[in-house]
């Protein structure tokens, strides 16, 4: 009877342990930073990269990221939504959100493929862009995600 | 007493297979719930973020723009030994960062290899000895003298050890100090150098900094809960104010005028003498 009641308590432990595991987010920022690393050679070099660690909520949220450009300087942004557990729309634009006549770059949707997780926007801009994570609302507000993004400029002119 | 212990195994086990399978229906009401979404539902977030380049960066853009060596330019390492807190600790390290940086881009290796060692020693002090330890810095700088580009991806790579470490440790707010140290001393570099030779395309440069230095004092305010970097905050919008006619819709290039120019010289080697406490 031990030996019934000691397999039923593993199985339980095992599907509890998934459980679990699905409605985490894989967060480990070291490994979707390096997955992007190597999309920077050989022409870009590392920069800087950013991390936004996102908690979902029951409303649809829209975070901005203003990142700044360089006349005559080539950069390369590039996004991981492996951290995302829940669908997240990327959309970059030339001016701030509270800009009526703002200009979309770059929409996350319009590129996406499955099983894809890594994205690449060269901007031909060489002012402020605006990064918007927009960031679906769930039914499960406890969940949390990250999403990583590294940005290279161009070595050789 | 068996038969109560297999109904709650089985129990726990259903229970379990229930909140596993569970996950699968979430998805699909969620799908639903996005697209059903209406604008009136989306939280806009008040606050923006910024990205703020590397210190190697901007030096870089100065570099190309023709930021010749001037010797006794940069920080004094022994300067370093002055500085008690960590808050001035912060911002130092920023400072000999973009002194070595400088120095690097000019061909003066040596000089960088003593700045490395003084950033050492300030890493030490503010408890972040792992950053320049493990990377055998010294060694790749002197196998690579003359050799700008490979010491570019030196520089880049020990800018990247910190910003893991920075990251890693939830020491963001640190890294903006850091950066503003840095930020102040490429300014320094580049007023001075254009004092000593008046040089257009780096007047040029000095005026694009309008787009980081509004981003960096923003960044700064996010991160100071504690109101500790109030007094920095205020210097740097003092810079802040000679770019007063810079806006991000504007077509044109922003440059500043020589009388711009030479005013915020002035406030920036103030603020430089003040951060370096001399």
């Amino acid at each position: 009877m031990k030996k019934i009641l000691g397999v039923l308590g593993l199985i339980a432990l095992i599907f509890a342990s998934t459980a679990f595991q699905y409605s985490s987010s894989n967060c480990d920022i070291r490994s979707l930073k390096n997955e992007l690393l190597i999309k920077l050679k050989p022409e870009y070099r590392y920069d800087s990269y950013k991390v936004s660690r996102i908690t979902y909520t029951g409303k649809q949220q829209v975070i901005e990221i203003a990142a700044p450009l360089f006349e005559g300087e080539d950069f390369r942004f590039l996004f991981n939504i492996a951290g995302m557990p829940n669908d997240v729309d990327i959309k970059i634009y030339n001016q701030k959100k509270s800009k009526k006549n703002r200009t979309a770059l770059f929409s996350l949707l319009e590129q996406k493929e499955d099983g894809k997780n890594v994205y690449i926007f060269d901007p031909q801009e060489n002012k402020t862009i605006y990064i918007n994570y927009i960031i679906p609302r769930t039914g499960r507000p406890d969940k949390t995600g990250c999403m990583v993004c590294v940005i290279g400029c161009k070595t050789a002119k | 007493m068996q038969k109560l212990t297999i109904k709650l195994a089985a129990l726990l086990i259903i229970s379990s297979l229930l909140y596993a399978c569970g996950g699968d229906e979430e998805i699909i009401t969620e799908e639903a719930i996005t697209e059903e979404v209406e604008p009136t539902d989306m939280e806009l977030l008040d606050q923006v973020e910024y990205i703020l380049p590397s210190p190697l960066q901007i030096a870089e853009l100065f570099k190309t723009a023709g930021l010749t060596y001037i010797g006794d330019l940069a920080n004094k390492p022994e300067n370093a030994d002055k500085l008690n807190s960590k808050y001035d600790q912060k911002l130092n390290f920023g400072v000999y960062s973009a002194d070595m940086a400088y120095c690097l881009m000019n061909d003066q290796t040596q000089q960088s290899i003593n700045y490395l060692s003084t950033l050492r020693k300030l890493s030490e002090k503010m408890w972040m000895t792992d950053v320049l330890n493990t990377m055998g810095l010294t060694s790749r700088l002197e196998d690579n003298v003359g050799n700008e580009d490979s010491l570019t991806f030196i520089m880049a790579d020990l800018q990247m050890q910190m910003d893991d470490y920075l990251e890693e440790n939830g020491m963001g707010s640190t890294g903006y100090i850091i950066f503003a140290g840095a930020w102040i001393e490429t300014m320094y570099l580049g007023v001075k150098v254009n004092e000593n030779e008046k040089n257009e395309k780096l007047i040029s440069r000095l005026s694009e900094q309008a787009v980081i230095l509004d981003g960096l004092i923003k960044s700064i305010q996010q991160s100071d809960e504690d109101g500790d970097y109030t007094e920095l905050i205020a210097d740097l919008e003092g810079i802040n104010k000679h770019f007063a006619g810079y806006s991000d819709e504007s077509e044109e290039a922003f440059t500043l005028s020589d009388e711009q120019i030479n005013g915020l010289s002035l406030d920036v080697t103030a603020l430089r003498t003040k951060v370096i406490g001399e």
